[in-house]
């Protein structure tokens, strides 16, 4: 356990209020009412990851993707199923066919999605931090979990952590299970568990 | 270093297909690619300094985007839900302005951010690429529903489906079928409430004039034209006749407010429908003149364009002439045929059987069912079947209708393909590896042989990806799989299946032949790296197994073993420092 009750409480409840900032953005964006389930907070060492997103999801994956910088820095992703995320992207974009494939439109739609949900998320760190951080422009990667857990996981320079949040995307009486994933070097997370007692 | 930025600096300025935009924090403009010279038909040195919202007031909406970048998010702007960034108008009959997909991102000079740089990327040719696709697919479906209710005995059904089916396919506002009655054409179905006669000698009515000449006509602006039409809304009107060679039933007419509503594609595919609805008015009529009398049923049914058969006590007693056609057997040796499995292709030949026994014994009254065919001279087709209990002369027999559906199948074929190939390398992509992998396997259990399957990882992908961009990834996927391809004989299976992840699986007699095709792929490889001007070498991680198919083991737990070595090869190159990836 690396987050105490009140800790991961806080934790949630922040990234709840990024989820809130999210839906709104997403809803007048996209035209439709998207609603994001409260997250499902943990904060895992990195070898255990490939575990932990294994629960929920395939093979598959489609992820959106952004490096952060700053005096944090670190990864943010946005992991879906392959097909979730089609159903995702196409329910958002008014698709009035089912397709099995990845069409470039969707795949932009997907990363728009992501950015907007990422980047959200890591300006409440900022804030809690007070601090400034820079972020990529997203990428999207289609591969399988483990080749993505492997090209985060190759560089090991210091312990890494990932903060995980599992949530469901509600468009149109479907949900879609998707996990945020933020990873952070120990200095980092000792900064933002710092951060967070302060707040409690 | 400085002539290195200075090339760089050049290609952006002046050949990248995007257009790039520099601002500083005041959004003034610094930096302006010819590519956006061309696009806006602005110079450079007339927007330097000047300010984006001021200049493009369009960009206005996106403004709290760009203030967000000055804090040092980056962020994407999807065609889809922003359409363009820059108004920039294009002659194109889709679209008023080009569309395009944009990044904006800080433009950050040691660590912090001087201004911002966007970057637009014309997407409007892919949108429309995109667009088509999914045309074509609808279209298919809504072909495919009208043919499955092409059986339906039930004419006021049928001319629903074509009703519905027309306005689905072409977008029009109105769809109307006229029939022949005597000397008019009477609206029988519409999606509107209209009650209208047409006498059918009248040339300036748009549906008696195709009618009379046997042809669609498409008027894109009937008010440009002698023609006249009953609804004074309408501008473009389709008719298209319905009916074959031999007979005229009437018209199928679309209409729309709009001018030059249908493209060729929408008349080609509403063709298609006229023609099923054609088949299904007439199998209709045919079902409804088995009321009437004898005499008048087999006259329909010699005419019609489904096949039409009646069986009793195993015995073919009636074919019309379109299923003589169909089966390519003469009406003398039809029936003579008693085992009626010679029409059946091997593949179906069980679930046909069953389905014969079923009827013939009464489990059930009606069967519909999709068999591959055989015609005498061996050739294949693929036909549906819709055959019923009924009594003739007083005894039980089986009527039934036979429709050619060999040109749907063809193109479900084409639809499939698009999903089990890998549309970046033309390999076959994970489902179809899998797929095909079983049929494979057990080909080599009969055949006595072993398996060959080969794990491969093109090494520093996400160097190549990370460095040298997405495109150049791309390439370097597409120059693998062409390498596997001449490494490999034509019968195996190569397949990306993931990433950056390959796997071969082929037939083979013993180990050396794991051998043989090694050497070839080095070879190949190293061929390959020889060529000029690359900027990165190809490298693959392999891991090999050879499969005994006599022990079967799931495909999974096969391609997980190949896969566990592949990483064991990674990781003794890595150890040996003998990844060779730039040059």
């Amino acid at each position: 356990m690396i987050l105490t009750e009140k800790q991961r409480d806080s934790l949630t409840e922040l990234i709840n209020i990024a989820f809130h900032r999210t839906t709104a953005s997403l809803s007048e964006l996209t035209g439709n009412r998207i609603l994001l389930d409260p997250p499902k907070i943990d904060i895992v060492p990195i070898e255990e990851i490939s575990e932990k997103l294994g629960e929920k999801l395939n093979k598959e994956i489609a992820t959106v993707h952004q490096i952060f910088t700053g005096p944090v820095s670190g990864d943010a992703l946005l992991l879906m199923d392959y097909n979730g995320a089609i159903k995702l992207a196409s329910l958002v974009s008014g698709e009035d066919i089912e397709l099995d494939y990845f069409s470039l439109s969707l795949r932009e739609v997907l990363m728009e999605m992501g950015n907007i949900l990422l980047n959200a998320c890591l300006g409440v760190f900022g804030n809690l931090l007070e601090m400034h951080i820079s972020f990529s422009v997203p990428k999207l990667h289609l591969e399988e979990l483990d080749s993505l857990l492997d090209t985060l996981t190759i560089v090991n320079e210091e312990l890494k952590y990932a903060l995980i949040a599992f949530t469901k995307f509600r468009v149109k009486d479907s949900a879609i299970d998707g996990y945020l994933v933020i990873i952070l070097g120990v200095a980092s997370l000792e900064k933002l568990i710092e951060a967070l007692e302060r707040l409690g | 270093m400085e002539n290195f930025l200075t090339g760089i600096l050049y290609w952006l300025s002046n050949f990248i297909p995007l257009g790039i935009f520099i601002t500083d924090r005041s959004f003034n403009i610094v930096f302006w690619n010819s590519w956006m010279e061309k696009n806006t038909n602005l110079k450079g040195q007339d927007v330097l300094n000047r300010n984006i919202f001021e200049l493009f007031p369009e960009l206005n909406r996106i403004k709290r985007y760009y203030e967000e970048v000055l804090q040092g998010n980056s962020v994407i702007l999807s065609q889809r839900f922003h359409k363009y960034t820059i108004a920039i108008k294009i002659d194109d009959r889709q679209f008023s302005y080009m569309q395009q997909t944009t990044q904006i991102f800080p433009f950050s000079i040691n660590n912090e951010i001087e201004g911002t740089i966007t970057v637009i990327e014309d997407v409007t040719e892919r949108v429309k690429r995109e667009e088509e696709y999914k045309k074509q697919i609808r279209a298919l479906r809504t072909l495919n529903e009208v043919q499955r209710s092409i059986l339906s005995i039930d004419i006021d059904k049928c001319l629903e489906e074509i009703v519905v089916g027309s306005l689905k396919l072409s977008g029009a506002n109105t769809s109307i079928i006229y029939l022949k009655k005597n000397e008019h054409l009477e609206l029988v179905k519409c999606n509107c409430a209209r009650k209208e006669i047409i006498n059918l000698e009248d040339k300036t009515c748009v549906p008696a004039y195709a009618l009379m000449q046997d042809r669609p006509v498409y008027i894109s602006n009937i008010k440009k034209t002698e023609f006249k039409c009953l609804n004074p809304n309408a501008v473009s009107i389709l008719a298209l006749p319905l009916g074959n060679d031999r007979k005229k039933l009437g018209v199928l007419v679309l209409e729309s407010v709009k001018e030059d509503a249908f493209d060729k594609d929408d008349i080609i595919n509403l063709e298609t429908l006229a023609l099923q609805g054609s088949i299904a008015l007439e199998n209709a009529n045919l079902f409804e003149s088995l009321k009437e009398s004898e005499d008048r049923y087999r006259i329909l049914t010699e005419q019609s364009q489904v096949g039409v058969f009646l069986i009793q006590e195993d015995k073919i007693i009636y074919a019309n002439p379109k299923l003589l056609e169909l089966s390519g057997y003469s009406l003398e040796e039809m029936l003579k045929i008693s085992d009626f499995s010679i029409f059946v292709h091997e593949e179906d030949m069980e679930r046909f059987t069953k389905n014969y026994i079923d009827l013939a014994q009464g489990n059930i009254d009606l069967a519909r069912e999709e068999f591959h065919c055989v015609r005498k001279n061996g050739t294949s087709l693929y036909l549906e079947f819709f055959v019923v209990r009924t009594i003739y002369n007083g005894k039980p027999a089986l009527l039934g209708t036979v429709l050619d559906i060999t040109d749907r199948k063809r193109l479900e074929e084409e639809l499939r393909n698009l999903s089990i190939t890998d549309p970046l390398t033309g390999l076959y992509n994970r489902r179809g590896f899998i797929t095909l992998a079983e049929h494979s396997m057990e080909l080599a259990r009969r055949a006595g042989k072993k398996i060959l399957i080969m794990f491969m990882d093109l090494d520093n992908m996400k160097w190549i990806n990370d460095t040298l961009g997405h495109n150049i990834g791309d390439q370097a996927l597409q120059e693998t799989a062409e390498v596997l391809r001449g490494t490999f004989r034509k019968n195996d299976l190569i397949a990306r299946i993931g990433g950056d992840e390959f796997v071969f699986l082929g037939l083979c007699d013993d180990e050396e032949a794991k051998d043989v095709i090694l050497s070839r792929l080095n070879k190949l490889i190293e061929e390959h790296n020889k060529k000029d001007n690359r900027s990165f070498y190809i490298s693959l991680s392999i891991g090999h197994i050879i499969h005994n198919p006599q022990e079967p083991v799931p495909l999974e737990d096969l391609l997980k073993e190949a896969d566990k070595l592949m990483y064991e090869d990674k990781k003794r190159k890595k150890l040996e420092g003998n990844f060779k990836i730039r040059i």
